[in-house]
């Protein structure tokens, strides 16, 4: 290699070029969560007429998806595995048995010297490896622990495998069910039957839980019956089933009024709106209330998801001018024209959202490398003192002071 | 129960108080420096700290949960975690003088439990699960720590412009040194809280990282600390540059828990 590419390699792993991606990976962070993400793109230029153009350029509408970032981490990512490893064969050399530094001599030394016979006691009960010499001794304890960053990074760096595991992998769907609805999930020919769904409630009417009951099945002989609620999701064949969501569905049924003969029958969710076309109606759920009460600005409110008072929140249009509004009981009929529409059966569908993402243990190795290099790093540093000549040094690279008052606090007392 | 919420009521407010109390004496002992009135000061300090910890765990009791899941709760825990760190911290070095830095930060946040409703809710389904536990348990002893290590880093920056004899404490090596190790703490408490949080976050919600905001804002004050670390590593950015960080951190501590809940929208806001 020439010069000029060794030196853009050495920066390219140096710490300093790690921290100025960390800094600019936290600044594009706090972009995302300030600046509202995912909307059209016209809404920036709208929005903000003179940097929207700069916005959709650095994808600063869409932070953490953007190429831009994937890149600063995958960045991030080496220059971190080159610092670690660049400093691996010293740190190894460094972890081995009889390493002692030679700075130890410039430590700090104790004020009073203490008597060799009880530092070297206090060495030895605390489990220092100590080396005796003509003019004293050495003590060195948790020599390995100059290996923790290592550990720390490269519990960081699976991690960040993760991330790319997961973005590259990981594969998501929802689906809404009504009890005994069953629908099949992908190519694999998973089915996901939903048995039941219910809620529990507490005294003043909120909900303390929803829970479904799922089979899940790819054949007749290997299927698989769980009930899941919110924090507890079922496992199968790598995939995760999520409790996700609810709503109502309520029947809508509009009669001839003269004949009473059944025009249509159909299922709604609330919101949904549909369009009759006999009547040139549109007829548009605005919502169901199972415990009816009037909230302020007069407005239907609903106490809780008991059905207790069941109403149903209608909009009726003609031929697209408002035709009415209505807040009528199951079974009561609105009758417009020639039309009777009336709601009745509200259900309860669950929302259940599956995802399959096999970056889950990578991560999770990853955090338990990581804390335990943490704990390695901070806690089991190594510490070194040496006793020449009636006086006591220590040394600590990364903690001498502490170190050095908490063994000079002990020889004191004793 | 009545009696219980009135006790935690009275309780909470003895405490504030004395906390407000404590802040002025530790500011009149940073000024006269007599021994005496540092003593009153970490005297009142330790009385509030254990009426405010009746006040929690009156809480408990009522709530038959640890106080976690709410702004107050959890803000009045957070406190409660500073103090506790100062008081640790002044146990051990029986550095008195950090008191007046650090006991106005824990009077604020106590000031900004105050404000917030202290209705108990139960826990709404998401909540239900031990990994809150883990997750603000750890969070509360991170932030606590962050706190003081901000007031020791403020005492830092203060002192490394004055003349030896008109320093808070004596040594700046020893400022930057205990804010070193008491950030080292936070920042260990800060990854469990966000490794508990991942891992609860993909059993209730199936993703283990989704750059909700809360989340972000809790990488960007853990980038932070491990942005202040490493400054430390080379011997000339120790000192100024690094105690600036431990501010700053501090300060994206407090977004983190009050700006992100009032000013963005987040599946987090309910807590
Ligand atoms: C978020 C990212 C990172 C985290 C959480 C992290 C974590 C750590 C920790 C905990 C330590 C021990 C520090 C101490 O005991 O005070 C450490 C040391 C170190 N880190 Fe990092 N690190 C990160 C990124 C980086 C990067 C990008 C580099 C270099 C390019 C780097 C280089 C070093 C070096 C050189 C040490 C010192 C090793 C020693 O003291 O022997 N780190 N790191």
């Amino acid at each position: 290699m020439n010069n000029r590419v060794k030196q853009i390699v050495r920066f390219l792993i140096s710490l300093k070029f790690g921290i100025i991606l960390l800094i600019i990976i936290a600044l594009y962070s706090v972009i995302g969560t300030v600046l509202p993400q995912h909307m059209p793109d016209e809404i920036y230029l709208q929005r903000y007429p003179s940097y929207g153009q700069l916005i959709l350029a650095l994808s600063l509408n869409r932070v953490y998806s953007s190429v831009i970032f994937t890149s600063l981490l995958v960045l991030f990512g080496l220059n971190l595995l080159g610092c670690t490893v660049k400093s691996l064969r010293g740190q190894l050399k460094q972890a081995r048995k009889g390493f002692f530094p030679k700075t130890a001599l410039i430590g700090e030394q104790m004020e009073n010297s203490p008597d060799q016979a009880d530092a070297l006691a206090y060495f030895k009960y605390r489990k220092y490896q100590v080396e005796k010499h003509d003019r004293g001794f050495r003590a060195a304890k948790y020599r390995w622990g100059v290996l923790g960053p290592a550990v720390t990074h490269a519990g960081i760096i699976f991690v960040l495998a993760a991330g790319i595991i997961s973005s590259a992998a990981s594969r998501e769907g929802f689906v809404n069910l009504l009890p005994g609805q069953e629908v099949t999930l992908d190519e694999r020919g998973i089915a996901l039957r939903l048995d039941d769904f219910y809620m529990t409630f507490l005294e003043n009417g909120s909900v303390e839980q929803y829970f479904s009951d799922l089979t899940v099945s790819s054949g007749p002989d290997d299927q698989r019956s769980e009930t899941i609620w919110v924090n507890r999701p079922m496992q199968y064949r790598g995939i995760n089933f999520y409790q996700a969501s609810f709503g109502w569905v309520s029947s809508l049924v509009i009669r001839d009024a003269e004949t009473g003969e059944t025009r249509t029958q159909r299922q709604m969710q609330d919101g949904q709106d549909f369009f009759f076309q006999p009547g040139h109606l549109t007829v548009v759920l605005y919502g169901f209330f199972p415990e009816l009460a009037i909230g302020h600005n007069q407005q239907p409110v609903s106490l809780s998801h008991r059905q207790k008072n069941p109403h149903y929140g209608v909009v009726l249009y003609e031929f697209n001018r408002l035709a009415g509004t209505y807040i009528i009981g199951p079974g009561e009929v609105i009758r417009h024209g020639d039309w009777e529409i009336t709601f009745s059966h509200s259900t309860l569908y669950t929302g259940i959202l599956f995802r399959s993402d096999p970056s889950y243990p990578v991560a999770l190795i990853g955090f338990i490398v990581l804390m335990l290099g943490m704990l390695i790093s901070f806690y089991c540093y190594p510490r070194f003192a040496e006793y020449s000549d009636g006086a006591l040094h220590t040394w600590s690279r990364k903690n001498g002071w502490v170190f050095h008052r908490t063994v000079s606090r002990h020889l004191d007392q004793s | 129960m009545d009696s219980i919420i009135y006790f935690e009521n009275l309780t909470f407010n003895a405490a504030f108080i004395l906390y407000i109390a404590s802040s002025l004496l530790f500011f009149v002992y940073t000024a006269k420096l007599s021994e005496k009135t540092g003593k009153t000061a970490v005297l009142l300090t330790l009385g509030g700290f254990i009426l405010h910890t009746a006040a929690l765990t009156l809480r408990t009791i009522e709530a038959g949960r640890l106080p976690f899941s709410n702004q107050f709760e959890f803000a009045a825990s957070f406190a409660w975690g500073i103090v506790l760190s100062f008081l640790v911290l002044h146990r051990i070095y029986r550095f008195t003088a950090i008191g007046a830095f650090v006991q106005p930060l824990a009077f604020l946040v106590m000031g900004y439990a105050s404000m917030q409703s202290r209705a108990i809710r139960p826990l709404m389904p998401a909540l239900q699960s031990h990994w809150l536990t883990v997750h603000v348990g750890t969070a509360v002893l991170s932030y606590g720590a962050f706190a003081l290590a901000c007031g020791i880093a403020v005492i830092y920056l203060i002192d490394s412009r004055r003349e030896a004899g008109r320093r808070i404490l004596k040594h700046p090596e020893v400022s930057d040194m205990l804010s070193y190790r008491v950030i080292v703490f936070g920042f260990f408490m800060l990854t469990v809280v966000i490794i508990s949080g991942a891992i609860w976050a993909q059993q209730a919600w199936s993703r283990y990282w989704a750059w909700d905001p809360k989340e972000t804002w809790s990488l960007i004050t853990w980038i932070i600390y491990a942005v202040y670390l490493h400054l430390r590593i080379r011997r000339n950015w120790k000192g100024k540059a690094a105690a600036w960080f431990a501010v700053i951190g501090f300060i994206s501590v407090l977004f983190t828990f009050i700006g992100v809940n009032v000013l963005l929208p987040s599946i987090h806001s309910y807590a």
